[in-house]
């Protein structure tokens, strides 16, 4: 089982009452735009940003499954599960509160990892756990080799990559780009995305949702199909190469023109906003967005 | 920079190493500088650079020049590491200085000159563009793909980076 | 000439590279349209002001000094028997097997030119990933393993489709996207293994 490598000298806890590796609930107050870095492999990391300037960490390790450290200073913590070596032990579950505005690191291997209220920036990352992420970060990068990533979280900036993990973005807005190798890619109901880039090697692609005015978007596969639903009133100008497979129009009274080489051209409305989908084998469709289903409560 | 010298430095040659070192260090110094608009964090980034390189050395095939693999190794790294927030991190819990807590770009570059001055004081996404860009020389199409934009933002991203730029100037 | 068309054209124009008849009508345009004068006006303000810009700036002695800590001396290290397997998987296209085992320069003259760069990062990257000696589980392995034939079949796909019609800029941009994506997933495995 592999070691963590962090110095344990270096780690000191926090002051603010007496701890001990076995009790349940740790706090320490920290400054509003704090950094925390969290590990655990296993189990479940659940961060929820509330209106406190302090952070608590709630979860113990199961017997013989590790130890909680937890230390730093107000301006960077960090809440690690050092892994036991024991592989049959059941993972620990950690609920643990931060200031809204922190910016966090949080790290699994087969941990789930759920983020929600965070306006810093996000980076959280796991070998086959899935990652589901809520609210409105600044920075959003998720990172996952199997695990499944659900965002409902239209941050600034977002990177998302798996290797066969699905991806499903609800509400995407500004720039976003997610990769996948295997893995199916959605991005749903999106609104205004400025810069998107989508990629999948042979995992389908499905945007559906709108273009900001201006805006760019970018969508290719190997051999996937590659749907595209867009907003009556989308202005863009869509540009289709599919090599192998079907280029598929379904906008009533749209007619393409050919491009250069393989490219077909559509224009809707002012053609503002440039829509670019490229497939060597996929199909790829344009259609008409369809209507949100009412929200759940 | 004769092709010897590189070719020693890919046998493990520290010494040559060194003269590569002392051939490009400036202009990947120059380039960190002008993305970032920070020094301490162009310094960092210089040595992660050169250090990548070392790593990487036994993949230089010579068919473009080393310098301008070097480059592009450079842009990878510093954009890359913009992605990855636990630098960041790992630095403020280590140390006192105060500097440390300041994100990049927040800092002014510190060099002498108007147009440096803007250039940093860019917002990151149209200072990325304006500085590979205009700067460097690179292509729209290479600048999407190395940092995750779509061809069409970084042109837009241009346009608007020089408006700004040539506004900063006239003031 | 509209406003896109003009906007890819100043910095053309303003190196004298454009067409006579092309620099007519960029011009007329420029004339009637506000926002393209001002492109245009920002683009030519800042052409001298930039190529005055110094091309190397000198870091402080301190820079060299932690890289030379930093590299270690080059040391030779078993390979673990499943990280070797591993290691074959990641060179398993054709032409990487070919680089492997003959004459690495006959081999690469045998591919377009930027995919031998590619296919040195991703056979560079998997050897690193063979000497994080066991830090990856098993069925780590073996979702990489399974990613890289997806990807390597159509890093094959799509180079046969660029030679049936070596012209067309999209299959190029189609196979440096497959190329792409294999490094970057060794690179995500190769910072799982160093991170955990």
């Amino acid at each position: 089982m592999p070691k963590f490598r962090f110095p344990l000298a270096l780690l000191c806890l926090a002051a603010a009452g007496p701890l001990s590796a076995q009790a349940p609930v740790r706090r320490m107050a920290v400054a509003p735009d704090v950094s925390i870095r969290i590990l655990n492999l296993a189990g479940s990391i659940r961060v929820t940003g509330w209106d406190h300037d302090s952070i608590i960490v709630a979860g113990t390790p199961p017997e013989r499954g590790g130890m909680l450290l937890m230390g730093g200073s107000e301006r960077g913590v960090k809440v690690v599960v050092e892994a036991s070596g024991a592989t049959d032990i059941p993972g620990t579950h950690l609920d643990i509160r931060v200031p809204r505005g922190a910016h966090l690191w949080v790290k699994g291997a087969t941990a789930t990892i759920a983020v929600e209220g965070v306006t810093g920036e996000v980076e959280a990352s796991t070998v086959t756990g899935a990652i589901s992420v809520r609210g409105t970060p600044d920075v959003l990068v998720a990172e996952s080799m199997e695990g499944d990533l659900d965002i409902a979280a239209p941050a600034r900036v977002t990177r998302l990559k798996t290797a066969g993990g699905a991806i499903t973005v609800r509400d995407a807005a500004n720039e976003i780009t997610a990769t996948s190798v295997s893995g199916v890619i959605r991005l749903l109901h999106a609104r205004a995305v400025s810069s998107g880039r989508l990629e999948s090697v042979s995992g389908s692609v499905v945007f559906n949702g709108a273009v900001g005015p201006g805006g760019g978007l970018d969508l290719q596969t190997h051999d996937a199909p590659i749907d595209i639903l867009l907003p009556p009133g989308q202005n863009a100008t869509v540009e289709v190469t599919a090599y192998g497979g079907r280029t598929v129009n379904a906008i009533p009274g749209l007619v393409g023109a050919p491009g250069k080489g393989k490219v077909v051209r559509y224009r809707l409305g002012n053609g503002r906003a440039r829509v670019v989908a490229r497939s060597l084998k996929g199909d790829v469709s344009l259609r008409r967005q369809m209507p949100r289903p009412n929200p759940s409560p | 920079m004769n092709d010897l010298t590189v070719r020693r430095a890919q046998q493990g040659d520290a010494a040559a190493f060194g003269e590569l070192y002392q051939a490009h260090a400036g202009r990947i110094f120059a380039l960190c500088l002008r993305l970032e608009g920070d020094r301490a964090r162009a310094e960092e980034l210089t040595q992660d650079v050169f250090v990548r390189a070392w790593e990487r050395l036994a993949t230089f095939r010579g068919d473009s020049a080393f310098g301008t693999w070097l480059h592009r190794l450079a842009v990878n790294v510093v954009l890359a590491e913009r992605r990855s927030l636990w630098r960041r991190g790992r630095k403020i819990l280590f140390t006192d200085d105060p500097a440390a807590f300041e994100r990049p770009g927040e800092t002014a570059a510190g060099s002498a000159g108007d147009l440096e001055g803007a250039i940093a004081g860019l917002p990151p996404g149209a200072r990325t563009v304006f500085v590979l860009h205009d700067v460097e020389g690179y292509t729209h199409g290479e600048i999407a793909r190395l940092s995750g934009i779509a061809e069409g933002t970084s042109k837009a991203q241009l346009f608007r980076a020089r408006r700004l730029l040539r506004e900063a100037l006239d003031r | 000439m509209n406003c896109d068309e003009v906007r890819d054209r100043i910095d053309a124009a303003l190196a004298g590279r454009l067409a006579p008849s092309e620099l007519t009508k960029l011009e007329a345009h420029i004339a009637g349209c506000a926002e393209c004068r001002t492109d245009f006006g920002a683009a030519r303000a800042l052409a001298a002001p930039v190529a005055r810009l110094p091309r190397a700036i000198e870091p402080p002695p301190a820079v060299w000094a932690g890289i030379e800590a930093r590299i270690r001396p080059a040391r030779r290290r078993a390979f673990p028997a499943v990280a070797a397997a591993l290691l074959l998987m990641a060179a398993s296209s054709a032409a990487t097997v070919l680089i492997m085992r003959q004459d690495p320069a006959e081999a690469a003259a045998a591919l377009p030119a930027f995919e031998s760069d590619y296919i040195e990062q991703a056979a560079a990257l998997s050897r690193v990933l063979g000497e994080e000696r066991g830090a990856l589980a098993p069925e780590t392995i073996e979702t990489l393993e399974r990613n890289l034939r997806i990807i390597d079949q159509a890093i094959a796909e799509s180079r046969a489709a660029l030679e049936a019609d070596p012209g067309d800029p999209d299959l190029r941009l189609l196979l440096r996207a497959s190329h792409e994506q294999k490094v970057a997933l060794l690179e995500q495995a190769a910072r799982l293994a160093r991170e955990l």
